[in-house]
């Protein structure tokens, strides 16, 4: 079964990024990507991380009229940072992988089921 | 003029060139922008004695040293470090022979991506390189605010990947109204204190760019017209009725004439060119006596129906001050609300006075203008203006 691993940040951990503590926060996020890539649970070239949600550029369409808006489509407390696809046997393996994610102390995961393969 | 009133001068003018040089090469914003700061701040320090030959090209060469040195120093491999490498630090192209890369600066700031109350500030800071500082009182933001959201807006210039090029033709036509604004903001700043070459290259460009468009060939007309005049109130200050038609440069009035003719064709009318036929209607009843000014005033019409502002109403007011007399104008003048001093506001209302040959009105408004005009010779005007009816 796959399931979609989504994490969230707060600004304050956004802002590590380019901050003294800049070396341990990439340092903690690659250490947690190869745990999970050498436990041979996650599909690799299915996830990404993501840039500042300062960066992002948000299009709606109503009536064939298009809306642009500079920003992420909520400004709410923690944004999308990124993602990555397991493959694992159920939602308590999934879930043991998610709390051990960087992001997990004061961001949040979101654990999401991928749909099945159509075919 | 000491070097550093120089380097200020030549700050004003050249800033946004320098910066656009740089991003037409493909280096990072935020960083070509320390790099511009650096060059500048080089020039104060060498620029003693004479400045050199070209300035701009000094300037463009010592910030494209500068900005390679701190790509080599983090050892990015990018696509930009190669672009980096074949450029030749030593001769960099003429910056002022290149007027479209400033052109991409000016409609990278109006990207749909970038929210539209930041576009504004962000042209003038990339372009002329203002300060938050200077440009709160304008915005009425807190500096510190402005700031952020200025950085913001750098950062995802960078970060999202957007690149100064002109837009698709759709696009273009969209985005086009704010970029000429901002063009006609710059050739504004600059009439009382330097050359607006810039302004006018920018324009020149943006109807080449746009293939024609009718309102970039509009503004390039008006402020063709407006050049025209130029060196004739450079000295004294004198109102546009008292001048001399004689006096103006001919050559450009007839490419403006020609411009507005091409512009009209198009039929597709708007605020740039009504209001270089407005200019145009001023041209012609100086040298023929026709147009009237009733028919300015009626241009002026059409012109505050897709225009409204102030400075477009004072206008009407002073041409139907011509046209249909003082009482007609003070009717006009009643119905405009300020929310701040403004001195073109002062100026209208001293003359529809003086009209009314209501001293005491006038010498109010006198009074005010002098204290609003920024340029001595505007004051010398107004000035003389309260003598005359002191002593008539």
């Amino acid at each position: 079964m796959k399931y979609g691993l989504l994490f969230y940040e707060t600004s304050a951990q956004f802002a590590e990024r380019e901050s003294e503590s800049a070396g341990q926060y990439w340092g903690a996020w690659s250490a947690y990507i190869d745990q999970l890539d050498e436990a041979g649970v996650m599909v690799r070239g299915a996830g990404a991380g993501l840039q500042v949600p300062g960066s992002a550029t948000t299009l709606r369409a109503t009536a064939g009229e298009l809306s642009i808006q500079d920003g992420p489509i909520a400004d709410t407390k923690e944004q999308l940072a990124g993602l990555v696809v397991l493959e694992v046997p159920s939602l308590d393996d999934a879930m043991a992988w998610a709390k051990l994610a960087p992001c997990a102390e004061g961001g949040a995961v979101e654990v999401r089921p991928i749909l099945p393969d159509p075919s | 003029m000491t070097a550093s009133e120089r380097v200020d001068l030549i700050f004003r003018e050249s800033y946004g060139k320098v910066l656009a040089y740089l991003l037409a090469r493909s280096f990072d914003l935020l960083r070509s922008e320390d790099a511009v700061s650096a060059a500048f701040a080089a020039a104060l320090m060498e620029w003693n004695d004479a400045l050199p030959p070209n300035p701009e090209a000094w300037l463009c060469r010592v910030a494209l040293h500068r900005v390679i040195d701190i790509e080599r120093r983090e050892r990015r491999i990018t696509p930009l470090e190669s672009l980096a490498e074949t450029a030749d630090p030593n001769e960099p192209e003429d910056p002022t022979m290149l007027p479209d890369e400033r052109l991409r600066l000016f409609f990278l700031c109006t990207h749909p991506a970038i929210a539209a109350e930041i576009q504004t500030p962000l042209m003038l800071q990339l372009v002329l390189g203002m300060s938050a500082e200077s440009m709160s009182e304008l915005f009425l933001l807190p500096a510190a605010t402005l700031g952020q959201r200025l950085v913001r807006a750098k950062r995802k210039i960078r970060d999202a990947q957007i690149l100064p090029e002109l837009p698709n033709a759709e696009e273009f036509q969209q985005r086009l109204p704010a970029v000429l604004q901002a063009i006609y903001g710059l050739y504004c700043r600059d009439w009382g204190t330097t050359e607006p070459t810039e302004a006018m290259d920018l324009a020149r460009s943006l109807v080449i760019a746009s293939e024609g468009d009718p309102e970039a060939m509009g503004l390039f007309a008006l402020l063709l017209f407006c050049e025209s005049r130029r060196t004739v109130v450079r000295d004294v200050y004198i109102p546009l009725s008292q001048q001399d038609p004689s006096d103006w440069d001919q050559e450009m009035i007839s490419s403006a004439e020609q411009l507005l003719q091409a512009a009209a064709a198009r039929k597709s009318p708007g605020r740039f060119q009504l209001e270089a036929a407005i200019q145009s209607a001023h041209v012609q009843r100086a040298f023929t006596g026709s147009p009237s000014f009733a028919q300015i005033a009626r241009l002026y019409e059409a012109l505050i129906t897709m225009a409204p502002t102030t400075s477009n109403r004072l206008g009407h007011v002073a041409a139907t001050l011509e046209a249909n007399g003082p009482e007609a104008a003070l009717a006009l003048l009643s119905r405009i609300e300020l929310t701040e001093p403004y001195l073109p506001y002062e100026a209208v209302s001293a003359h529809v006075a003086l009209r009314l040959n209501d001293l005491t009105a006038v010498r109010k408004h006198a009074e005010a203008a002098r204290a609003l005009s920024k340029d001595p010779k505007t004051a010398a005007y107004w000035a003389e203006m309260i003598q005359t009816i002191q002593n008539p």
